[in-house]
């Protein structure tokens, strides 16, 4: 037993030194004025009544909240789509490499991604635009409207997600046994009628994961908003993280810094626990 | 047997995985190695990709002769722009910060304001602070925290020339009005062309171009008398009006400006009537033929444009301020600076004794007093200041914030978040 815990030990401190205690110390330094140069001075919750009046970080809260709507549902539903239709029509070396090319995206660097979107969606000469430009149809501005910018990203990431969340489906539906499947069939069902009554339910366990997944990563966006748009135009692609990052490293308020993501932490937590919920209704009800 | 193997498996797996983590643990190099001191240096990258020298080899080669005289150490290191304040900031907070230096004015005001930076000012004489053309700017609040090293870089107004002509424009504008009576000519002459464009889609630095030459022009100040933040003024509304008029009154800027960062691809390609570019960047253009104007003149006559001084600095941490200040003084001589501007970047001459070696086009412009010139003064949170002036102007230009709430946005924020107390 003794054993176990020495196995263990290296990732229990791995743990310990980059998970909790970070959080720890972010947590104090929420109650703290600190500038991260100089000493911090206990301010009490004055950081965390800061935020609910602070209109920039409000800003970044109605943005990650409408780029978490957008995103999480759509990505979902591709990505069990794409992998249904895989799974059933495609289980061949077409198929395969259908799969992989769909993961390519996924281990693409967020950096180069954000670059190569950035000129997709160019205003001049950019494909989207050129595209458009063969039907007739005049060019958006892209990524320099506050109407269309957050969408753009919203796109990028979706195309981004997709692959990670498909591999997970595809890894499901291919564990369902078939001989649901071959009943149903025998029953007469159809293909759409076999997927929302056989497929679907039986893939809630991946469903929950691929959304709580999804919601995490979603409210954590940071980087795909940094490279395409640096936040911009005005604060329309400002998220959360990217507020925490500025009053952090660019105004040197670690303490409000640290608020924020405390508070961050409690949103995603709870939005997890309504979650769960939903989901153990949801099986106690099909018992 | 093969249970003792897999236990001593699991055990160098183990430590092996605690070796790994506890690497990165290590102390940072000690400023002393053998006996020699170390003096750290950050620069910042100016050698393109096709450089026959890059900058890490530049620096060291010049610093050679100067380790060799005083039996030290120079430890440069080159910090790519991106992030660069971010990285300083974590290298000084870690304990990890250079001794030497290199910000620029924006940067500045935060560490001055923290007591990390050192007054270099008792370390010249009379003799050396005349030689040092930009030597002024480095003085804030009476203490030299800063010696201007990359002077210049002045933003200056240029204008496509063939675009020009057919325009009937014979002169570049001076002036706030001339230069929206050549934009009208512009697009009356040449309609499928933008009279002006910005690149109003980058990050904070551009406001550099977009903003502070009309600004300042307008006879705004970013400080007031007493050193306090005060852009909310009568003079910086009616820059910010100017520039409203550009987009939505005459229809001179295009609305691609909010997501375009680099407005040099459109002017190469001659879809650009006017646009204000550093000097560095005009020598890089390339199939254009074009002509310039150092500022244009606001409506009380005031021409103003911005002037980089990015300087060197010595951070009060450093063990060891003179044998520092040997090396700032080195680099800084015109000799090594000569050097740095033959083969890394062409910038002016920042000392008396050091020859114009630069294009023919700016010689008059870097070597003759220039009161058109205005550089920043350091003041704290300046970088997030001119953020937030950015964003505003961003908004602005999709209409969706008025001209008088674009400042005051900014100052507001300031005063609330920002301010020293």
């Amino acid at each position: 037993m003794v054993q176990g815990y020495i196995y263990i030990l290296p990732s229990l401190f791995f743990m310990v030194c980059f998970c909790l205690l970070p959080i720890f110390m972010s947590t104090y330094f929420s109650f703290t004025d600190y500038d991260i140069m100089t000493k911090a001075d206990f301010v009490g919750v004055d950081n965390y009544s800061k935020i609910f009046s602070d209109k920039y970080i409000i800003d970044a809260l109605k943005n990650t909240f409408v780029y978490v709507i957008v995103t999480v549902p759509i990505q979902t539903f591709l990505a069990l789509v794409f992998a249904a239709f895989l799974a059933d029509r495609m289980q061949n070396i077409v198929g395969n490499f259908l799969r992989s090319a769909m993961f390519i995206p996924v281990i693409a660097s967020s950096v180069t991604a954000g670059a190569i979107w950035r000129t997709i969606f160019g205003t001049d000469g950019g494909i989207v635009n050129s595209i458009l430009g063969i039907f007739g149809i005049d060019g958006l501005n892209w990524l320099g409207s506050s109407k269309t910018a957050l969408i753009c990203v919203c796109v990028v990431a979706i195309w981004k997600n997709v692959g990670y969340f498909l591999v997970i489906y595809y890894a499901g539906i291919m564990g369902l046994s078939p001989e649901l499947y071959e009943a149903a069939r025998v029953d007469g069902a159809t293909s759409i009628q076999q997927f929302f009554k056989i497929t679907m339910p039986m893939l809630k366990p991946i469903n929950y994961l691929v959304i709580t997944l999804g919601i995490i990563w979603s409210f954590q966006v940071f980087d795909l908003s940094y490279t395409m748009t640096n936040g911009g135009p005005g604060r329309s692609t400002v998220t959360l993280v990217m507020g925490i990052y500025n009053a952090a490293f660019k105004e040197y308020r670690m303490g409000y810094a640290c608020a924020m993501a405390i508070l961050l932490l409690i949103i995603i937590l709870i939005i997890n626990v309504v979650e769960n919920v939903f989901f153990k209704e949801k099986e106690e009800t099909a018992r | 047997m093969r249970k003792r193997w897999k236990k001593l498996g699991a055990v160098c797996v183990a430590t092996a995985m605690c070796a790994g983590l506890l690497a990165g643990c290590g102390s940072s190099e000690s400023s002393s190695d053998s006996g020699k001191k170390t003096i750290s240096i950050w620069f910042p990258a100016y050698a393109g990709t096709d450089a026959e020298v890059s900058d890490q080899e530049f620096w060291e080669e010049q610093l050679e002769p100067l380790e060799k005289e005083e039996n030290c150490n120079f430890d440069v290191q080159i910090l790519p722009w991106s992030n660069y304040e971010e990285k300083y900031l974590s290298g000084v907070t870690s304990g990890n910060g250079p001794d030497i230096g290199y910000m620029s004015m924006e940067m500045m005001g935060d560490y001055i304001a923290k007591d990390l930076l050192a007054d270099m000012g008792s370390y010249f004489n009379d003799e050396e602070k005349d030689n040092y053309i930009y030597y002024d700017y480095g003085t804030i609040d009476g203490k030299q925290y800063a010696l201007p090293f990359i002077a210049g870089n002045a933003r200056i107004l240029i204008g496509n020339k063939a675009i020009l002509e057919k325009a009937g424009v014979t002169q570049m504008p001076t002036t706030w009005d001339e230069l929206v009576s050549a934009c009208q000519a512009i697009q009356k002459t040449s309609p499928d062309v933008k009279p002006f464009d910005m690149a109003l889609g980058g990050a904070w630095g551009n406001v550099d171009e977009n903003f502070l030459p009309f600004f300042w022009s307008a006879g705004g100040e970013l400080l007031d008398e007493d050193g306090n933040v005060n852009i909310d003024t009568e003079e910086g509304r009616e820059a910010m009006q100017f520039l409203y008029d550009l987009r939505f009154t005459h229809n001179f800027i295009d609305e691609s400006a909010t997501s375009n960062d680099d407005a040099r691809i459109d002017f190469e390609a001659g879809k650009t009537g006017f646009m204000i570019l550093a000097t560095s960047n005009c020598l890089n253009l390339e199939g254009v033929d074009w002509d310039w104007t150092t500022a244009l003149a606001g409506p009380d006559g005031e021409a103003k444009t911005f002037f980089a001084a990015d300087s060197l600095v010595l951070f009060d941490k450093c063990e060891d301020k003179d044998l520092a200040m040997k090396a700032i003084k080195h680099l800084s001589s015109a000799d090594v600076m000569s050097e740095f501007h033959k083969q890394i970047t062409e910038q002016p001459p920042i000392t008396k004794d050091e020859e114009y070696s630069g294009d023919e086009r700016f010689k008059e412009l870097y070597t003759t007093e220039n009161d058109n010139f205005k550089t920043l003064t350091p003041f704290n949170s300046a970088v997030s200041l001119l953020t937030k002036v950015n964003e505003n102007l961003q908004s602005m230009m999709m209409g969706e914030m008025k001209p008088e709430e674009v400042l005051k946005n900014a100052q507001d924020y300031y005063n609330e978040n920002l301010a020293s107390e």
